[in-house]
């Protein structure tokens, strides 16, 4: 049989490497879930959370552009929220989540390490090609959902109500839809490779 | 399926088998199988040229088609 290209080759070791070491955190993720659920640990969290809305913020400063200094001014950021000593409650619905998301991407690593082996052994207009990258589509989707309802919720309910004294909040949360784009791009994929399988089969039955 | 393979009926009214006309065509069982059981999806004019030669017929004595 003939050899697979050395790219593929090389995303199938990496995928590989990547999967175990999902397989690995997502273990301890579980333990550390349980542990934390049964109040066997916990008490010291200081949990930093990604911010789900930018902050204006007023810092000028100094950038050399070829051979002249320009005044630059940073007008928009994001950031990480530092929840000093953050409450054992909200620490255990934040790690609750954040398993949800292990989970899903090791699934969905899962499914891309089964769709480049096929790939590798030339198996590439298979029915389970097809199946893996709708499934890898279908995680993409959850998961661009539940960072949403996750963002929405909570700035809602506690970002919104934070005071600073030298930033202000925007009030609307960070639309990442990428995610969408690249479900979508997968869900055409599928479409292709479902076409591809037909026609090899066309093909197989051609004496 | 509307087209019909009378393949077996040819190599009945030949006396041959299907492994001789295997070797004397240059196609493998497997193939002639899919042919023979018709679950085949097409057929090369090459594949019907070589079974007409050895079994001395017309591609219309392999193939019938019959309003279903």
């Amino acid at each position: 049989m003939k050899k697979a290209p050395i790219s593929v080759r090389i995303i199938h070791v990496l995928s590989v490497i990547v999967f175990w070491i999902l397989v690995v955190i997502t273990a301890a993720s579980f333990v550390f879930n349980i542990l934390l659920q049964t109040n066997a640990i916990g008490g010291d969290f200081q949990l930093r959370i990604a911010l789900p809305v930018t902050f204006e913020v007023e810092e000028v400063g100094k950038a050399q552009l070829f051979d002249t200094i320009n005044d630059v001014r940073i007008e928009e950021a994001t950031g990480q929220l530092h929840i000093v000593n953050t409450p054992v409650r909200f620490s255990k619905i934040v790690l609750r989540i954040l398993f949800a998301v292990v989970a899903i991407v090791l699934f969905m690593t899962w499914k891309f390490k089964m769709f480049i082996t096929n790939i590798k052994d030339g198996l590439i207009f298979d029915a389970s090609n097809i199946n893996n990258l709708k499934h890898i589509a279908y995680g993409i989707l959850i998961l661009w959902l539940l960072t949403k309802v996750y963002m929405e919720v909570f700035y809602h309910t506690f970002v919104k109500f934070v005071e600073f004294h030298s930033v202000t909040l925007a009030n609307d949360v960070t639309n990442e839809n990428n995610m969408i784009v690249i479900a979508l791009l997968l869900w055409v994929l599928a479409h292709i490779f479902m076409k591809g399988v037909e026609m090899k089969k066309e093909q197989d039955l051609t004496v | 399926m509307a087209i019909i393979v009378n393949l077996d009926v040819m190599l009945a009214t030949r006396k041959m088998s299907l492994t001789e006309l295997s070797e004397r065509v240059g196609i493998t069982m497997a193939n002639l199988s899919i042919l023979k059981k018709e679950k085949a999806k097409a057929i090369r004019f090459s594949t019907l040229e070589a079974i007409c030669q050895v079994l001395e017929c017309q591609p219309g004595d392999i193939l019938e088609y019959r309003d279903e």
